[in-house]
């Protein structure tokens, strides 16, 4: 025959025709088109041959009738199968166990990911109106900062207007620069979270309240609702409703309310709640559209849409605050703000990106990619022994589709194992597990429904995709050959092997590059000079009680011999984010530059041995230009701006000196440029920054002698109890603080470490399965270089040569990945390192030499083994 | 009887295989079958017909020797049954009956 029928065709024909009539409908068919291609040629015939294949598709030709007896057959042969398995598992121990420990490992991966992932993806969903609540960011035209809160007119002003809104809720957080003092007899603490909010509260957010009334608790001025946690803390067990808390010791509050802790998937975190009205200044009370901290949420009615009305917002706010320039309000939904990226004004939650869930899902699947092809290569290369076991099942009756489901069966039988030790892992690892992803689960957060239900499903979806090919293998060996005599595997095989071998070490390579790089990296960030100096540095809060009496203060914390250095400023150098604009009438009128601000005292240049590139820092002149006496309009500013502040201006350090400044309604001047030093990560470019002359200030910094450290901080620690008994010595220390903006980078660094780990980890145990089974076979052929004079040395090298060969493709491929990969992420940071070749070495090195060390041991053992007990037998 | 009935293609499948004899077999059937009637039957109408009339016991089958060229296929050669023929006996009877009931005149085509 010149040509054969469409293969495709013939290959449905069989898969689908009832295997009674599979021989003559073929055969007719074939003999037909032999017919046809002399009659009409090889392209009609092949589309007669489909046309013919699908007119049998009918009842008679594909439906299988099964006869009666088979049916109780079945369960005889499943009961056979189960049996064969559980033989085949403990025959083999040790490979059954490198199996079930790879796959085990991997799918206890899988289940945290998956409970992480969901645990993410179900921020803030437990609030009822969520769907439809909103919170409003602020951006002024022609600026890039997107403000995460608004002025306090916004809220009530919609909400009059529109009636498209059903409610609204402004939060005022002042706790996380200024702590509140909050006391309960002896009970005194210094706390961040609590929060001023619209009685409205309980109506847009879907928190419990397990005691009070949520219509009345924080209606009244100095009503507080506090969480549980809170209550145990200053109550212990005394009942704290209708009791009262003094705050910053002046204000008495009636606990009104007590507030179940906040779930941990809630962007809000908040201790106290206190009512709107206890504000006694007209400030916050009155409505006014010259401030924005006011973090503000709107809810819609049902059928409102967002976005007609984020387009109404302008018109009103235009009506009532008669501001010259208004910035555009957008509405963004509750549901995204921890994932997207949009943030509500809550510094202290670290949102999450749903970038890190990607990483995370990624790597999660390419683990059990990894986990299951060493199932699949085990399993394949354990079919040697299983031969003549197929052979004798084929030639007592079996079909193929009966062996195909016996080896699907066992793959299932082996991941419902593994699957119970993952279980077992993944309870084990969870406190880790904890650690790393910074959450708090516990035991019973993983016998959710929804998690549990995944992971099975994840299981089998595993168990299919590591049991297909070997079931297809297997199944289709023919009788004939295998029960003929020795059987080796086919070459085929030997080379699926190898490519899945390879498939593996790809992906830990280039998860070992990434993970050097993300290494690298962060070295690179914490060493690289910042322009001053943090170390040993403490971070205090400043009560008005230290103010008042601060030269004194000073001068008695300075007596301390461990005491080096004390300034003051209004935030810690890695926390400055208050904006200012700036403009410099001598260079340009118009242009104006978005500022961070700082506010320092004299000294503080000194202090953290920043240096000055021209003129001088404020002075003691300056501050007295803006004393309180002197009437507003007539004080004069000195600022210091750093180097990049000038930039945009295009003038030198030293033509700044002495130019006009204007920066948000303060007159004055530039007195000095200091040099560029990194206050933020170091993703961002060193942003335009400007020391301010007020004092107004919020933070003790003090720098401490780094030798001894326990016991200077305990000096240290007394002296500040007898200065400011009142203000709590809770210290940051700097540098910390700094390397918290990396905590992210240094989660995925961690993350990248321990599952690049874990891969080489699991390839390393399929690859110790398939070396033991190369050194079964060839036992005979080791046995006779042996005699024939080969030396131990030489055949440990030829059997670890065919898997260094793999590994060496295996690197050829994962390095440019990699590269590729860690270019992108690189390119998010402003100040990076170049991919050089230290990874990549310490890649191909790490693995090689881990890949030896575990061929070594199994390639040893066969090398070393006595000739004779292998060539004794025949 | 259910089954006893047959159709008119079916009729003609079971003829056409008692024709053919020892080379009653799909691909002869269908030859033959469109050679006698001159229209042309699809190889799956022939196999469903023949897998139904066995079925119902009007046919009979066997596998040929193994043959080269279909592959290696063996042929599926058919026979009527005793059943089969006295079915088309009596199919043909039924029909030499109604023909002879048909008054004198009043076809203008005659029988035979």
């Amino acid at each position: 025959m010149k040509s054969s029928p469409p293969k495709f065709a013939r290959f449905l024909l069989k898969t689908c025709c009832d295997a009674r009539f599979h021989e003559e409908v073929e055969g007719d068919l074939d003999e037909l088109f032999a017919h046809n291609i002399q009659m009409h040629g090889p392209k009609k015939a092949a589309w007669y041959y489909w046309k013919d294949v699908f007119k049998h598709f009918n009842w008679y030709f594909i439906s299988r009738r099964r006869t009666k007896s088979s049916s109780q057959n079945l369960i005889d042969m499943w009961t056979n199968y189960l049996r064969i398995a559980f033989r085949n598992i403990f025959k083999n121990p040790g490979y059954s166990a490198l199996n079930m420990l790879g796959l085990g490992v991997g799918m206890a991966c899988a289940l945290l990911i998956l409970k992480y992932s969901l645990h993410e993806l179900g921020f803030d969903k437990f609030h009822e109106k969520g769907d439809r609540t909103y919170v409003v960011h602020m951006q002024f035209p022609n600026e890039e900062e997107i403000i995460t809160s608004a002025p306090n007119a916004l809220v009530p002003t919609l909400i009059r207007e529109l009636p498209e809104l059903e409610t609204g809720v402004r939060i005022f957080n002042r706790g996380s620069y200024s702590p509140f003092t909050v006391k309960y007899k002896e009970n005194v603490f210094k706390e961040n979270r609590l929060f001023h909010v619209d009685s409205t509260f309980f109506d847009v957010f879907s928190f419990k309240l397990l005691e009070g009334d949520p219509k009345r608790a924080l209606v009244n001025p100095k009503s507080i609702v506090l969480t549980e946690e809170m209550a145990a803390k200053y109550f212990g067990s005394e009942e704290p409703m209708g009791k009262t808390l003094r705050i910053d010791n002046r204000h008495d509050y009636l606990v009104t309310g007590v507030i179940e802790n906040p779930p941990s998937n809630s962007h809000i975190h908040f201790d106290f709640l206190v009512s709107y009205t206890s504000f006694t200044n007209r400030f916050f009370l009155q409505e006014r559209w010259d401030n924005a901290s006011y973090t503000s949420y709107l809810v819609l009615n049902e059928n409102a849409s967002a976005s007609s009305v984020e387009a109404k917002i302008p018109g009103i706010v235009k009506r009532t605050s008669e501001a010259e320039e208004i910035p555009r309000y957008s509405l963004n939904n509750l549901f995204d703000i921890h994932l997207s990226g949009v943030g509500a004004a809550f510094g202290l939650e670290a949102q999450n990106e749903m970038q890190y869930l990607y990483i995370f899902g990624f790597i999660g699947v390419l683990i059990l990619i990894i986990a299951s092809i060493n199932y699949t290569n085990l399993a394949t290369a354990r079919a040697v022994f299983r031969a003549k076991e197929i052979g004798m099942r084929k030639v007592l009756g079996a079909y193929r589709f009966n062996l195909f489901h016996q080896f699907m069966g066992e793959s299932i039988l082996v991941v419902f194992m593994a699957f119970l030790l993952a279980l077992l892992l993944a309870v084990v690892a969870l406190p880790s597990f904890n650690q790393l992803a910074d959450r708090q689960f516990v035991i019973a957060d993983l016998w959710q429904s929804n998690v549990i239900g995944g992971i099975v499903l994840v299981a089998f979806f595993v168990a299919m995709l590591a049991g297909i090919y070997p079931a297809l293998v297997l199944s289709g060996f023919r009788p004939i050959t295998v029960l003929r005599g020795s059987f080796k595997n086919s070459k085929s095989g030997v080379v699926m092997r190898k490519l899945l071998v390879t498939v593996q070490f790809v992906i830990s390579i280039a998860l070992i590059i990434g993970t050097s790089v993300v290494f690298e990296q962060l070295k690179f960030m914490k060493q690289k000079e910042l322009g001053y100096n943090n170390d040993n540095m403490l971070i205090l809060p400043l009560s008005s009680s230290i103010l008042r009496n601060y030269p004194a203060f000073k001068s008695e914390m300075m007596r301390e011999s461990s005491v080096l250095d004390m300034t003051l400023a209004s935030e810690s150098p890695t926390q400055i984010n208050a904006g200012y604009s700036i403009i410099l009438k001598d260079i340009d009128e118009e242009k104006k530059v978005m500022v961070a601000g700082l506010r320092a005292d004299l000294d503080f240049l000194g202090a953290l041995q920043m240096e000055l590139v021209a003129g001088t820092f404020i002075t003691e002149a300056d501050v007295k230009n803006i004393a309180r006496e002197i009437p507003s309009e007539d004080r004069v500013f000195a600022f210091v701006l750093n180097e990049e502040a000038l930039a945009p201006f295009g003038i030198s350090p030293e033509e700044a000196i002495g130019k006009r400044a204007y920066m948000n309604g303060r007159n004055g001047f530039i007195r000095g440029v200091v040099k560029n030093f990194h206050f933020a990560s170091m993703r961002e470019k060193i942003r335009p920054m400007a020391f301010l002359p007020e004092r107004d200030f919020n933070k003790v910094l003090i720098r401490i002698s780094g030798q001894n450290l326990e016991n200077t901080l305990s000096k240290v620690q007394e002296r500040w109890r007898r200065l400011a008994p009142n203000v709590p010595f809770e210290y940051e220390f700097m540098d910390l603080q700094y390397a918290n903006l990396y905590s992210s980078e240094q989660k995925l660094s961690k993350l990248f470490g321990l599952f690049a780990g874990l891969t080489i980890f699991i390839s390393c145990f399929g690859l110790l399965g398939l070396i033991s089974f190369t050194t079964i076979q060839r036992a005979r052929e080791i046995g006779v270089r042996k005699v024939l004079g080969a030396s131990t040395n030489t055949l440990v090298l030829m059997l670890n040569k065919d898997f260094s060969k793999l590994i060496l493709v295996a690197f050829l491929i994962a390095t440019p990945l990699a590269y590729l990969f860690m270019s992108n992420w690189l390119a998010e940071f402003q100040y990076k390192i170049g991919i050089g070749v230290t990874p990549i070495i310490l890649s191909l090195v790490g693995t090689t030499l881990i890949a030896f060390l575990t061929t070594s041991f199994q390639s040893f053992r066969a090398a070393s083994a006595n000739p004779v007990d292998v060539l004794k037998e025949q | 009887m259910k089954g006893t009935n047959i159709g008119e293609f079916e009729e003609l499948v079971l003829l056409v295989v008692g024709v053919l004899q020892d080379d009653a077999y799909g691909v002869g059937i269908k030859k033959e079958l469109e050679k006698q009637t001159g229209r042309s039957v699809s190889i799956g109408a022939v196999h469903a017909a023949t897998n139904r009339l066995e079925l119902k016991g009007f046919l009979e089958s066997h596998f040929s020797q193994l043959v080269r060229e279909r592959g290696g296929k063996r042929k599926k050669c058919y026979t009527v049954t005793l059943f089969g023929q006295q079915t088309l006996k009596s199919a043909m009877d039924t029909r030499a009956r109604l023909w002879q009931l048909i008054p004198e005149n009043s076809f203008v085509v005659k029988p035979g």
